[in-house]
């Protein structure tokens, strides 16, 4: 008897009244506002400086959780949070904390030494003067290093500015 | 569904939430919907009530930047008396510095926005959400916001769409908060200076 129980109860077989498919809905949609709330953050990309690693118009996840443990690593792709939290920009870690920052003829350039990029494709000559960063500051930018400077936003940010970082 | 039943005691049951649902009929499944939309209700009604100010600083700035499009739309001496009317939501010594422009006081930045012509038509500007500190008096605030412009230039007809990070240094006053510094920020200061404005 118990066994027959069983297997009507997780075997599928059974039709789900109106109210409990409500019951299942609401669960859903509640889980759906958790985890969209707290935990993923859904971003729909507009603008070219993070090509070719991401098109312009494509849609990506950025995950709230990956610096509550951790601190924001160099390379990562994290989402910069604007005024009000409404919308951020995407781009990638160069300099930590305590870092200098440059671009001498296109290429970064940390404490003096060059940085590899493998991500980064185009160059166009940035001459950047040197940035210091502060004990809670990151250097950010775009790997779309073609386009010029002057068109391309990056520079320091706060860490209470960064929102996560982009799943993948 | 599974009971056991020993002599002399109650029933017990060990069904699971939704198949219980589905026995004891619809009145459980609409006690269980009652009470998620209780705690909803409950965290909606604690969040207005904690952000009582901020609501109200919030409604006062969409207020403004409402009346803004409202010049906008206007010409001759309706702009110019909906622009007296943007007038007050601004201190009479009201500091703007936006970008390399800066404007001192409440008449000159009415002038300011009557002359308005960024080239655009249909502009339309929009305040995102809102970044708040009031202070311990709870008499001055600020507040930082993402505000979205958009229309279609006129030169192309070709849509055109700017955000830009706005922080305003707020005051209590009888009619309302007043806004009494504007200035341009970025969540990313670049080493070359100059606004977020044109950058991607």
């Amino acid at each position: 008897m118990r066994g027959d129980a069983s297997m009507s109860r997780f075997g599928g077989m059974e039709t789900a009244t109106p109210m409990a498919r409500l019951f299942r809905g609401a669960l859903v949609i509640l889980l759906a506002v958790l985890v969209f709330r707290f935990v993923l953050l859904p971003l729909r990309l507009e603008g070219v400086s993070m090509l070719p690693t991401y098109e312009d118009g494509s849609w990506k996840f950025a995950n709230r959780l990956a610096y509550v443990l951790d601190e924001p690593r160099r390379g990562d792709i994290v989402a910069v949070r604007m005024a009000g939290g409404g919308s951020v920009y995407v781009k990638r870690i160069v300099g930590l904390p305590g870092e200098r920052v440059a671009f001498v003829a296109g290429i970064a350039h940390v404490d003096g030494r060059p940085l590899e990029e493998p991500y980064v494709q185009r160059r166009s000559a940035w001459q950047v003067p040197e940035s210091q960063l502060g004990p809670d500051e990151f250097f950010v930018v775009g790997d779309n290093r073609g386009m010029g400077a002057r068109e391309h936003l990056f520079g320091k940010t706060k860490r209470r500015r960064i929102a996560g970082k982009l799943l993948w | 569904v599974v009971t056991t039943r020993p002599a002399g005691a109650r029933t017990v049951s060990r069904t699971p939430v939704v198949p219980a649902v589905r026995r004891r009929g619809p009145g459980s499944a609409v006690a269980i919907l009652a009470c998620i939309g209780l705690v909803f209700g409950a965290g909606a009604a604690a969040s207005r009530w904690l952000g009582g100010e901020e609501a109200r600083i919030g409604r006062r700035l969409e207020a403004m930047a409402g009346v803004f499009n409202r010049v906008n739309d206007q010409s001759g001496l309706r702009r110019l008396a909906t622009a007296a009317e943007l007038g007050r939501y601004f201190s009479e010594d009201v500091n703007v510095s936006i970008g390399p422009r800066r404007i001192a006081g409440r008449e000159h930045l009415v002038a300011a926005v009557v002359q308005i012509d960024a080239g655009v038509s249909d502009l339309r500007i929009s305040l995102g959400n809102l970044d708040l500190e009031l202070s311990p008096d709870g008499l001055t605030a600020t507040a930082a916001c993402t505000i979205r412009a958009s229309g279609r230039v006129r030169a192309t007809d070709e849509r055109w769409r700017e955000m830009a990070e706005l922080e305003f240094d707020l005051r209590k006053a009888p009619h309302g908060w007043e806004v009494a510094t504007v200035r341009s920020a970025s969540a990313i200061e670049s080493p070359l200076g100059g606004t977020a404005g044109t950058r991607r």
